[in-house]
């Protein structure tokens, strides 16, 4: 009989600028969370799984995370897709467990982006996902490839900065009311355009911020409440400059999920889409196929993302407004989801016992796409 | 100036980033050279940290590839540009300007 992964823990930690741990014990932290909240200790994992840092550059994250929390798994290895690390590694996970070859696997992401290094060190870190001689030299930075693609998209939909500014509007209406959110100042239309320009058309509220944190999940073979019934990835190139802008890999890597599952974008009660930029979860939910092209932004403006909306969206806040502190900023979105189909959310809980999730996370330049569909049976 | 591209001999699809082997039918590529005139695709006005300000663009080129480059101006998608060589980066203006 085929074997169905779960998820049976997760955590997130706090994200912030948070100085004084490390991007290992930001990973620590986690795991012993979602550990604790899977009902596990250490020595019960048979694998591990742990994305890069980019603040420590550890040539073995998954063993060296291993032996800190006392873990001696038979499968150990770190994981780098950029933004998408997170979901690929919760695939990898999948994988492993449905082929029988682990029964409990962690997947940890953690890392003090914010606190351990300068931000033009970490901007000239991130700027490698560029090309090394025909985009880095020029000036290229990741908020203005993405600023690029922004260009492109508002003309391409006849839109003004002001259409995809209701997206950062509608997360932070989500992080002030989120433990361990990053960001929680209400903020208005008018205070996105009148924040100062990072590279045009974005500006600093169309960015995320760089956070300090960690989150993890663990994956088991025994029963939990919620399953995962689907994974998919994408990967149809690096730089921008080679990206097909119709067909960058998302809903390539959704629909081999959404079939895996036997489900579609139309049977989501909740989801948590990759948003390093307010760009990023428009081009990302239109071309999933959650949101007609053009129109992501207004449908943020009329409240479909809402907690009581038709489609609840990044409910924690996402990385433009929980945090983004790397591969766990990227997990954040799956911690939520599955704490949403518990039930589990508390005040920011959203109505009528959602029964189906979806995970999305993009890395480098929409470079790296991964999906999940998650349910509870 | 000239931008180099590749070219795939066997089906004929073009790219700019250099890859040992096309991406479409898997055919060793040959090296060819654009005329560095195209059309803006994407423009972004950067605002660093520190320092001024500076002008990045997509540009697609006649020969049928993107290609990444500086701009001296904010100059809107759509218009047709030529590549120049400043600084020694691929920078862009208005044709015939
Ligand atoms: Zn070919």
């Amino acid at each position: 009989m085929a074997i169905t992964a779960h998820v049976a823990g997760v955590a997130v930690t706090p994200f912030g600028r948070q100085p004084g741990r490390s991007a290992l014990d930001w990973q620590a932290a986690a795991a012993g969370a979602a550990l604790a909240d899977a009902g596990l200790v250490a020595p019960e994992i048979d694998a591990v799984i742990c994305g890069y840092a980019t603040t420590s550059g550890h040539l073995m994250p998954a063993d060296v995370l291993a032996e800190r929390i006392g873990a001696r798994p038979a499968i150990a290895h770190g994981t780098s897709a950029g933004g998408a690390t997170g979901l690929v590694m919760l695939a990898q996970a999948v994988r492993l467990v449905r082929a029988g070859d682990a029964r409990a696997v962690l997947v940890v992401g953690g890392e003090d982006r914010a606190s351990g290094q300068t931000g033009e060190s970490s901007t000239r870190t991130l700027a490698q996902v560029g090309h090394a001689e025909l985009e880095v030299p020029l000036g290229g930075t990741v908020p203005a490839y993405y600023a690029l693609l922004a260009s492109a998209y508002l003309a391409r939909h006849g839109l003004a900065p002001a259409d995809l500014a209701p997206l950062a509007v509608a997360l932070r209406s989500h992080a002030v009311t989120t433990p361990g959110a990053h960001l929680t100042t209400p903020i208005t239309v008018d205070d996105v355009l009148a924040s100062r320009p990072i590279a045009e058309p974005l500006r600093l509220l169309d960015c995320c911020p760089v956070s300090d944190g960690g989150a993890a999940v663990v994956v088991t073979a025994a029963p939990a409440r919620v399953a995962v019934t689907g994974v998919g990835e994408a990967h149809r190139h690096q730089h921008l400059t080679e990206a097909d802008l119709t067909d960058l890999g998302a809903r390539r890597a959704a629909s081999t999920a959404f079939a895996r599952a036997g489900r579609s974008v139309g049977d989501v009660d909740v989801a948590g889409v990759y948003d390093s930029f307010t760009v990023t979860l428009a081009m990302l939910l239109e071309e999933i196929g959650f949101c007609t092209p053009g129109t992501a932004g207004a449908d943020a403006a009329a409240g479909r993302f809402a907690r009581h909306g038709a489609l609840p969206l990044d409910t924690h806040g996402g990385l433009l407004s929980y945090g983004h502190c790397g591969v766990g900023g990227g997990m954040a979105h799956l911690v939520e989801v599955v704490t949403q189909l518990r039930g589990a959310a508390g005040a920011r809980q959203v109505p009528g016992a959602p029964r189906v999730g979806f995970v999305h996370g993009d890395g480098g330049v929409m470079s790296a796409h991964a999906s999940a569909v998650l349910e509870v049976p | 100036m000239t931008l180099a591209h590749d070219e795939c001999p066997s089906c004929g699809l073009r790219w700019t980033v250099p890859r040992t082997g096309c991406p479409r039918c898997g055919a060793a590529p040959r090296r060819l050279s654009a005329s560095g005139l195209g059309t803006v695709a994407a423009v972004s006005v950067v605002h660093p940290a520190s320092g001024e300000p500076y002008v990045l663009v997509l540009v697609d080129l006649d020969e049928g590839v993107r290609a990444m480059g500086r701009a001296r101006s904010a100059v809107p998608i759509g218009t047709r540009v030529r590549a120049g060589l400043e600084d020694g980066r691929p920078t862009f203006a208005p044709d015939g300007a």
